[in-house]
């Protein structure tokens, strides 16, 4: 699994099921969207967001399935760390999805996820 | 097209259909998935789709990764790839399919360019015809991509009303180029001036060849018979008097594209061979340059008159002539040739003449005063045509101009017709502001055409016929008194020589064969020509 193509085809996906389609909902919200539409919104892009072949797959599910399959071989890279810590950020905001939600926050972290991914993908695959 | 453009999603995923449902402005097609969601989940049932469906889409919406069972993904380009690559860039795959079925059918693809970084063909997928890729992400970036593919579709397909007409022999062109565009073997178009030889050769053969290089225009009548060589294959600095700077061939700039060679037969015998080992090597070396440069490029060869009887001639060598593949020539048909082609083109060019700013600018004026709006159509009527119809700026042309239309041979062909056309239009609309001017009323949209003009039109806008047979007797010589005899004979051989000149499309081989018998002694002319002043450059440019 150290194989390089291998961890840039995981990068690759990840940037698509999480980077991609944690920033679509929000992308896609109307700027006048009230709250319900920010929390629905909000809802979709973090329990719901890569829907396909009939099954739905949180965020946080993909992001556990691909710390399983890297098993560990990004640990050394620099921008590993960051990463890390970008989507722990970005998973947060599923807990606070019951109360007031501060749409510019939730919008930047969401979408900062994406870069992050990219930034590592270029440091693996440069 | 229906008033809201109909969208067809093709996209594994059920993101991009949920959100693309709330567009109040775009209709999403409902395709009848088993899911039903509106959307294709895979290629082949889009394709399956598209083949019963096409009439229905105006675009397509096509994602690029699709997490779907192996036998439902379509082979990528360039070989087999893992399965995961090929889910990945499977969207590369569908497009390349849709384009090869439905060339004319616009696809916006749902990833932003930057995105295809890991995709080698990336590039060449973002510059290919009718299609787009997304700068943003929210809705709104789809919709301006999906009304940017609206629009030049639509000009696309108005082109090619222009361009193809609906006569059957354009029919059997647009067949044959439309597989030779795909191949790698160079084409050849032959056709009088004005037959689209040009515009044939960029918007068709190089749009859908697929080559992500430029495409790139030698024309050989607007360049010195001796500066040939140097912009063909490119000049070193000092391999030449004047070449100050490297210079690159059109070969070199046209790598990986298309490059179009206008009035081949023009190509000078002493440089045909250095020509043919260029298309047989696909490598050039510059003047005065030891290096050879590969070259990947496309050829699309025009002439005015049949290669063959070039190379009949002597003019043109035949081993060149089977290199540039004559199995791939295309003969475009003369618009004198294409009777069903001049009503219908004519109303074309008519009603597209809007996008000139200054006919819009006069159609706004007179649509106003006979209450239009500034924007209503404007429609070529002929004889009695049109009287009940009121929602449009009528151009009436009485039935004697039409005929004369129709009997004039037209040597200039689409473009000829298009500047006769052009004119009609100004000078109708230009007398309708005129009369407006002056205080008379106008209360029909009915404007007519002054029978005169067209007689006028067509009097001063025919193009001479290109291959005029050369006699020497029809030259027309103008002796003006001079000081000594020589100055008189001097002016009688210089008149002669640039009548030829012109009759020759400059072509000294021609010349020399003609004066001399002998098309190998052009130079000989050439030289005459340099003694008496004859500067070939502003010939050309004449």
């Amino acid at each position: 699994m150290t194989d390089p193509t291998t961890l840039v085809d995981l990068l690759a996906d990840l940037q698509h099921d999480l980077g991609k389609y944690l920033r679509l909902p929000l992308a896609w919200l109307p700027a006048d969207a009230d709250d319900a539409g920010v929390h629905a919104a909000a809802r979709e892009a973090l329990l719901a967001t890569r829907r396909v072949g009939g099954q739905t797959h949180a965020a946080a599910d993909i992001w556990r399935a691909f710390l399983a399959d890297v098993q560990g071989h990004l640990d050394d890279r620099a921008a590993w760390p960051p990463l890390v810590a970008t989507v722990d950020r970005a998973l947060a905001w599923a807990e606070r999805l019951d109360g007031p939600l501060d749409r510019a926050a939730l919008t930047a972290d969401l979408a900062a996820v994406g870069p992050a991914i990219r930034t590592l993908l270029d440091e693996v695959d440069p | 097209m229906s008033a809201r453009p109909r969208l067809l999603l093709i996209d594994d995923g059920e993101s991009y259909a949920r959100a693309f449902s709330r567009l109040a402005d775009v209709e999403l097609i409902d395709p009848g998935a088993p899911d039903g969601l509106p959307r294709l989940a895979d290629g082949p049932a889009a394709l399956e789709w598209l083949g019963r469906h096409r009439d229905r889409v105006d675009v397509v919406l096509l994602d690029m990764r699709f997490d779907v069972e192996a036998d439902r993904l379509l082979p990528l380009p360039g070989g087999p790839v893992s399965l995961r690559r090929q889910r990945r860039f499977q969207g590369v795959a569908i497009l390349g399919a849709i384009r090869e079925r439905f060339p004319d059918l616009p696809v916006v693809v749902l990833t932003a360019v930057e995105d295809l970084s890991l995709l080698d063909a990336g590039e060449e997928l973002a510059q290919q015809s009718l299609t787009y890729m997304l700068d943003g992400e929210d809705l709104d970036a789809v919709r301006i991509r999906v009304h940017t593919a609206l629009a030049e579709s639509r000009r696309a397909q108005e082109e090619a009303d222009i361009l193809w007409g609906q006569d059957a022999a354009m029919g059997t062109v647009r067949r044959r180029l439309s597989v030779l565009a795909r191949g790698r073997l160079p084409v050849i178009l032959e056709g009088e001036t004005g037959t689209g030889k040009s515009f044939l050769a960029e918007r068709w053969l190089h749009a859908r060849s697929g080559r992500p290089g430029p495409f790139v225009v030698l024309d050989l009548a607007t360049i010195p018979t001796d500066l040939v060589p140097a912009h063909l294959f490119g000049a070193t600095r000092g391999a030449y008097t004047g070449a100050v700077t490297d210079r690159k061939g059109v070969f070199e700039l046209a790598h990986e594209g298309t490059l179009f060679i206008d009035e081949i037969q023009n190509v000078p015998l002493e440089v045909q061979k250095q020509l043919l080992l260029v298309l047989q090597d696909r490598k050039v070396r510059p003047l005065g340059s030891s290096r050879e440069i590969p070259v990947d490029v496309k050829v699309v060869a025009a002439s005015n008159t049949p290669l063959a009887d070039a190379v009949r001639a002597g003019r043109f060598r035949p081993d060149l002539h089977m290199r540039l593949s004559p199995a791939t020539r295309v003969q475009l048909p003369p618009l004198r040739e294409r009777p069903r082609d001049l009503a219908f083109l004519a109303r074309r060019l008519v009603s597209q003449a809007v996008r000139d700013s200054d006919i819009d600018a006069l159609r706004a004026q007179v649509a106003e005063v006979v209450g239009l709006p500034p924007t209503a159509p404007l429609r070529l009527v002929v004889g009695r045509e049109g009287r009940s119809d009121e929602d449009a700026l009528q151009i009436a042309l009485p039935r004697p101009a039409w005929v004369r239309l129709e009997a004039h041979p037209w040597p200039g062909n689409v473009r000829e017709l298009a500047m006769v056309m052009h004119n009609i239009l100004t000078f109708t609309l230009v007398g309708a502001v005129d009369a407006i001017g002056v205080g008379l009323e106008l209360h029909s949209p009915r404007l007519q055409v002054d029978p005169g003009l067209v007689a006028d039109l067509l009097s001063g806008a025919s193009t001479p016929e290109p291959v005029a047979p050369l006699d020497p007797d029809v030259f027309s010589i103008r002796v003006q008194p001079g000081a000594t005899l020589n100055a008189v004979s001097g002016e009688v051989e210089r008149q002669y020589l640039v009548a030829l000149f012109h009759q020759t499309d400059g072509d000294f081989a021609l010349m020399a064969e003609r004066l001399l018998g002998d098309g190998e002694r052009a130079r000989a002319i050439r030289l005459r020509f340099n003694q008496l002043g004859l500067k070939v450059r502003e010939l050309r440019k004449a």
